[in-house]
């Protein structure tokens, strides 16, 4: 059977704190990032924001599996997302979506 | 600020004081979250006279330290937990130093989240070297947020991923955030009503 070279690592966030706006989350995230790890790092994480309600502050990102605690060290740094202060609280992590939804994200609405 | 504490997950907070006159106030916590007051003093006023007294109202006596001669001080007191006011890099013979004292170390993350650039990375090279020896001689490790504001709060499990930026497995230390708090308290709870070391209450 076929391996895959890159597994994916999926993170079920929520914000407390606020509302944000999507954009404003994800290039906080991504400025975050960058200052501790740099351009070489960001290259290899690969993160990509699936999704974000704004209304619930429920946000799912995607990384590169090596690059998993680093993302969580970062995130962990992260208190400020377009001048509101906020807290983010990683639910959970699994390596697929479905799984991610229906163990950590069901209560959630 | 104890509701979002209850929101991510803690069981036992530590509110601190650090005027030894003051007394604790009342306050009212969340069901399901233990409150527990801890005073912070300097080295030089944890003499014992005022320890048995604080200890009457306090949970957690601490001392900190923001040199390497106040950090020796401290160790020499009978307060339970030292931690770093300032941070300065540990060497090895503070580490056994403390080791050989018994008591708790508190790592405090919160610089973190304030410094950026090479002030960050002086920061992250101290933790680096402390977090080593601090492992290598199997020191009791109380990982703390030091939160003043809500939003500086983190949940339990996010404060050891910062554990990550100083190359170290978050999943190796998991008990500087449950076990050891837990047994300080118990240390703690111990030194207040007097109980010989090694014995326990087991039922109350």
């Amino acid at each position: 059977m076929p391996k895959r070279e890159f597994k994916r690592r999926y993170l079920a966030l929520r914000l407390i704190g606020g509302k944000v706006l999507k954009t404003a989350l994800w290039s906080s995230v991504v400025d975050v990032y960058l200052r501790l790890y740099g351009e070489y790092g960001l290259s290899k994480a690969g993160l990509r924001l699936i999704e974000f309600n704004e209304n619930r502050g429920v946000a799912i990102i995607s990384v590169n599996h090596r690059s998993l605690p680093y993302l969580r060290a970062a995130l962990s740094l992260l208190r400020e997302v377009d001048g509101k202060r906020v807290i983010i609280q990683v639910l959970g992590v699994s390596g697929t979506l479905k799984r991610l939804r229906s163990k950590f994200l069901k209560t959630e609405g | 600020m104890l509701e979002i504490a209850e929101e991510l997950g803690f069981s036992t907070v530590a509110l601190t004081v650090q005027d030894v006159r003051a007394s604790p106030p009342e306050v009212i916590s969340p069901n399901g979250l233990q409150v527990v007051w801890r005073i912070d003093l300097k080295p030089e006023e944890a003499q014992p006279s005022l320890l048995a007294r604080l200890r009457r109202r306090y949970t957690v006596i601490a001392a900190s330290c923001s040199s390497r001669r106040e950090f020796r001080r401290a160790l020499r007191t009978r307060v339970d937990l030292v931690f770093q006011d300032r941070p300065f890099a540990m060497n090895l013979s503070d580490a056994r130093v403390l080791s050989l004292s018994g008591k708790f170390f508190e790592l405090n993350l919160k610089p973190l989240m304030h410094i950026e650039g090479v002030e960050m990375a002086r920061l992250l090279r101290h933790l680096r070297r402390s977090v080593r020896l601090l492992r290598k001689l199997d020191i009791p490790v109380v990982v703390s947020s030091w939160a003043s504001e809500p939003h500086e709060l983190t949940a339990p499990l996010e404060l050891l991923q910062h554990l990550a930026l100083v190359d170290v497995n978050p999943h190796e230390c998991y008990g500087w955030v449950s076990e050891k708090p837990a047994k300080l308290l118990e240390v703690c709870e111990s030194r207040r009503i007097g109980l010989p070391e090694g014995v326990r209450i087991l039922e109350v």
